[in-house]
């Protein structure tokens, strides 16, 4: 059972260079990964959250606008009973920022810095948790 | 499971109930009335983009569409990286896409068709299954569903290598997509000249061009049974088969079969000495 | 014995270890280059004189001797109020060139308001969203004195519209109005994702930005032909230089189209590069880019004029090379950087600052930016001469060969029919994906060594001040625009905005009407959605 996650680019920042060497080094890893595409509303990333139903899905924005989409993003989840996907984030992220978002329900925050493969053994060590 | 008609099942639940399906649930396909259609085509052909704007288009008239979108696993880790959303413009209540992978060509095809029945019967009107493209999976695709339009675009070699192929032969209708760009007409006067009978339909999807007329006519298509998609169920019943032969022989020889595989990979024996030896282990030789 | 015996020999005697070369473009970097690795080089042909064809060693002749390159810093957060201050202050700091960050909302053709904007109003640039904006962002600051850089693409006609009614209400002519627009559409799609609509109408409102200018603001710089993004997004040298000429060739094409002539619009074409942290491989692409341009210009376009030949560019730090980790180290890795761009015989320099990979750059750290360069122009000497590296064997050989690699990727973008087939079939897209992932492999096992990233490491916690937009920007700005809507002429405005979509379906040059739904207090998402109803908009391939 291949575990499926979700890169997504809320907001309308368009560097994607690292979401998708993300997205191919999960595949490498034996992910099935739907990538988004760039300038996605929080609504829309929800709803594709769930018609993909993906196990995780990954936030990713550098514009500085994660305080105000990220946890549009949870709320527009929740609204559709999908509350139990888990959430990882990446970005340009200060630390007080991250903590905040991790209250919210976000599981784990990348700042700036953090490697590819930190979050993908991270994504792997989720799968792991789900197996056992 | 659950396999009656429901067609107050939320998003989440039929999204549930695929992940079921493509995890390999033992579920028979649902009735469902819902018309299927499948589109297939070369590599940059423009296809994502043409079944986006057909979905905005088909949603705006006020029908619920369903689109299956696969793309190939990577034989090696097994992984893929599903990008067809990409080329979507809109999200809507009306519309429910779901990207799946290829996973290794073992049941594409039947899981597409379980899922499609699934969305049919939840109550979507109108089922798109986008294939991978240029490949042997286009003929099964031709099969399942019931219009299959093949998409071309002009000046692509690798839409020239789709006329040679027998797809041409069995698709309902073809798309001239990108038909704006140059050598479109003569691409068109070739395609009508050589397929008189067909059902050709001009379309620049990125402008949603010619989509209006097409979508029409996917809208008011009755499926007629003829020698061609005899031969496309032909092809398929052959896979489906092949595949449950082969899985039957794996489970009771997987080991032979992966010591061959190893022995090849390390030159040790020639492909078709292995194919021999799994003939013999096949019939308990 | 020759040359070519006694270095066979002096290199079989040698057993010493040698760790691998870090050139960034799949060059084989040997231990020691000799005038054998020169055997075609003629001095007159490959370099010939500064100021004059191929342009190798310089576009001028005295360079730096005269005055150093523009020191010029991009900025711009938050209202045009406050950005408007920081100007004014720049400006009675003696700087002569102002260089606008707009935020994302505007680069993207949408509004304050509108939904897609939440949380990046004012964020990574100023919001203008209509011209009582650029009013404000301008507002005591005399255009017919400064030069503006506006690095906006996709909605470019409408911000330069914005700025010349600006300069008429002002009373300043628009001949007498002076600067640059990015204005370059293919990069958008290739690499920097502001884009709006598809290629082909992008590609008109392009060229229609370039002949009204060259009529009608005959000192504005219509286009700003860029390579930085794609190297941000992990091209490598020898592709950014490719991709950048690539993107300049399809351009002159397309003005060419409308009639008019090579040597009417080449000399006010201008370029933007990256400069990376391989010092001598991005001296010697520098050199490279401004010998090709110059024989394509002159071969292909046949230009008359030898001022059309010459390429002068812009220069911005590698953003990407920025380390979160150890901070501090990035003043050194911009200082190396810059020194290369110098080297390199830039026009302008933009030097990052060090604390950019953590947030937008505080007063402080752009102050240590602008220092590096003045340290490199007046205390370092490399002002002192003319291209001071050249004629060294591994700066001339790496100069040719980076040439080589490049010319390769054109003649394969010339054989898929051009750049903008090139674009739409995903291939430069996937050239540059692949290299990015290639490189990203690297230096997860340690091949490429980032210090204090996966090397020299310590556990520090970085304690900095950071600067921070306030949220009350957004909804002030939101505020402001909905007055702005209750008050205007609504009938004008519906109007032009009327005339502009019907206008998008002819083909006449769309600058005048934009200039008129600008007068009209049209917002910036409005003009922008007029034309999309005609022109759609872009998804672009997928490619990874």
């Amino acid at each position: 059972m291949s575990l499926r996650v979700m890169i997504a680019k809320p907001g309308l920042d368009g560097h994607d260079r690292g979401a998708k060497v993300l997205a191919r080094a999960l595949r490498d890893a034996g992910m099935e990964v739907i990538y988004t595409g760039i300038r996605r509303t929080p609504s829309e990333i929800a709803e594709a959250a769930v018609e993909e139903d993906v196990d995780v899905l990954g936030l990713n924005c550098l514009s500085g606008a994660h305080m105000s989409l990220f946890p549009k993003v949870i709320e527009e989840l929740k609204a559709r009973g999908a509350d139990d996907i888990i959430i990882i984030a990446s970005g340009i992220i200060p630390e007080e920022d991250s903590e905040k978002l991790k209250a919210l329900g976000i599981r784990e925050v990348f700042g700036p810095g953090s490697s590819v493969k930190e979050i993908v053994d991270f994504i792997k060590s989720l799968d792991k948790s789900r197996n056992g | 499971m659950d396999e009656s008609n429901n067609t107050s099942r939320s998003k989440r639940e039929i999204a549930k109930l695929i992940t079921q399906i493509e995890n390999g649930a033992e579920l028979t396909p649902p009735h469902s009335e819902a018309t299927v259609v499948g589109v297939t085509g070369a590599p940059g052909s423009g296809k994502s983009t043409l079944i986006s704007a057909m979905a905005r288009a088909l949603v705006d008239k006020g029908k619920k569409i369903g689109v299956i979108a696969v793309d190939p696993s990577s034989p090696i880790s097994g992984g893929a990286v599903l990008g067809d959303r990409i080329r979507l413009n809109f999200t809507h209540e009306n519309l429910f896409f779901r990207s799946i992978a290829t996973r290794g060509m073992r049941s594409i095809s039947k899981s597409a068709y379980t899922i499609a029945k699934v969305l049919g019967a939840s109550g979507y009107d109108m089922i798109i299954i986008e294939t991978v493209g240029g490949g042997q999976e286009d003929y099964e695709i031709c099969a399942i569903s019931d219009l299959s339009l093949l998409v071309l675009c002009p000046e692509s070699g690798d839409s020239i290598q789709m006329l040679k192929s027998g797809i041409i032969e069995l698709a309902d209708a073809i798309v001239l997509n990108k038909s704006d760009m140059e050598g479109s007409e003569i691409f068109y006067t070739m395609l009508k000249n050589s397929f008189p009978e067909k059902h050709i339909f001009r379309t620049v999807a990125l402008y949603s061009k010619g989509v209006d007329e097409l979508t029409s006519f996917m809208l008011s298509w009755k499926s007629v049974e003829d020698h061609r998609k005899e031969a496309a169920i032909r092809s398929f019943l052959a896979m489906m088969l092949k595949e449950e032969l082969f899985s039957g022989f794996l489970k009771e020889n997987r080991d032979v079969f992966e010591e061959n595989v190893r022995a090849v990979a390390k030159r040790e024996k020639e492909i078709y000495e292995a194919i021999e030896d799994l003939m013999r282990a096949k019939h308990k030789l | 014995m020759g040359l070519e015996e006694e270095l066979s020999e002096w290199n079989k005697s040698i057993k010493a270890k040698e760790r691998k070369p870090l050139n960034t473009s799949g060059l084989e970097i040997k231990r020691l280059y000799t005038p054998l690795d020169l055997k075609e080089f003629d001095y007159l042909k490959s370099l010939g004189f500064p100021g004059k064809h191929p342009y190798t060693r310089g576009v001028y002749p005295t360079m730096y001797r005269t005055r150093p390159w523009t020191m010029r810093q991009y900025a711009g957060f938050g209202t045009a109020k406050e950005t408007n201050e920081r100007y004014k202050y720049l400006l009675s700091q003696g700087q002569t060139g102002l260089s606008v960050a707009f935020d994302l909302p505007t680069q993207v053709g949408i509004d304050s308001d509108d939904e897609l904007a939440l949380g990046e109003v004012g964020k990574v640039g100023v919001a203008i969203d209509s011209i009582e904006d650029m009013e404000t962002l301008f507002d005591e600051i005399d255009l017919s004195k400064i030069s503006t850089s506006m690095t906006i693409n996709a909605p470019a006609t409408v911000l330069l519209a914005m700025y010349i009614t600006v300069g008429e209400k002002k009373g300043i002519d628009r001949k007498a109005l002076n600067g640059t627009v990015q204005n370059d559409i293919l990069k958008e799609y290739i690499a920097r994702g502001t884009y709006i609509y598809p290629p082909v109408p992008s590609m008109r409102l392009t060229t229609d930005l370039i002949t009204y200018c060259s009529t009608e603001v005959p000192k504005w710089h219509a286009i700003s032909i860029s390579g930085y993004h794609m190297r941000e997004a992990g091209a490598t040298a020898a592709q950014e230089i490719a991709f950048t000429l690539a993107d300049g060739i399809t351009y002159c094409e397309e003005v060419m189209k409308r009639g008019i002539g090579i040597d009417d619009f080449a000399p006010n074409l201008s370029f933007f590069f990256a400069s990376h942290s391989n010092f001598f491989e991005e001296v010697a692409k520098f050199r490279a880019a401004r010998r090709m341009w110059a024989e394509i210009v002159k071969n292909r376009f046949n230009a008359k004029e030898e001022r059309s030949c010459a390429l002068k560019f812009h220069t911005q730090t590698g953003g990407v090379t920025l380390t979160a980790q150890q901070p501090e180290n990035n003043i050194v890795r911009v200082a190396l950087q810059a020194l290369a761009a110098v080297l390199g015989g830039t026009q302008s320099l933009h030097t990052n600052s060090f604390d950019e990979a953590l947030a937008l750059p505080s007063e402080r750290s752009v102050n240590i930016a602008l220092r590096t360069q003045q340290l490199i122009a007046y205390e370092s000497g490399v002002c002192d001469t003319v291209d001071p590296l050249g004629g060294s064997y591994y700066i001339e050989w790496l100069t040719d060969s980076l040439e080589e690699k490049a010319w390769k990727y054109i003649d394969e973008i010339d054989r898929m029919g051009g750049m903008m087939k090139a674009v739409d079939n995903g291939y430069v897209q996937r050239e540059i994906a692949n290299s990015a992932y290639e490189y990203q492999l690297k230096v997860e096992n340690k091949e490429h060594i980032i210090v204090g990233v996966n090397e020299f490491k310590n556990d520090e916690k970085v304690n900095m001040e950071l600067l921070k937009v306030d949220e009350a920007v957004e909804r002030a700005q939101v505020e402001k625009l909905k007055r702005l809507r209750d008050r205007r002429d609504k009938s004008r405005v519906e109007e032009s905005l009327r005339t502009l979509e019907k206008k998008c379906e002819s083909d006449e040059n769309l600058m005048p009407y934009v200039l008129e739904c600008v007068k009209s207090y049209a917002t910036l998402g409005e003009i922008c959605g007029a034309m999309k109803k005609v022109f759609g908009e872009y998804r672009p391939p997928e490619v990874f």
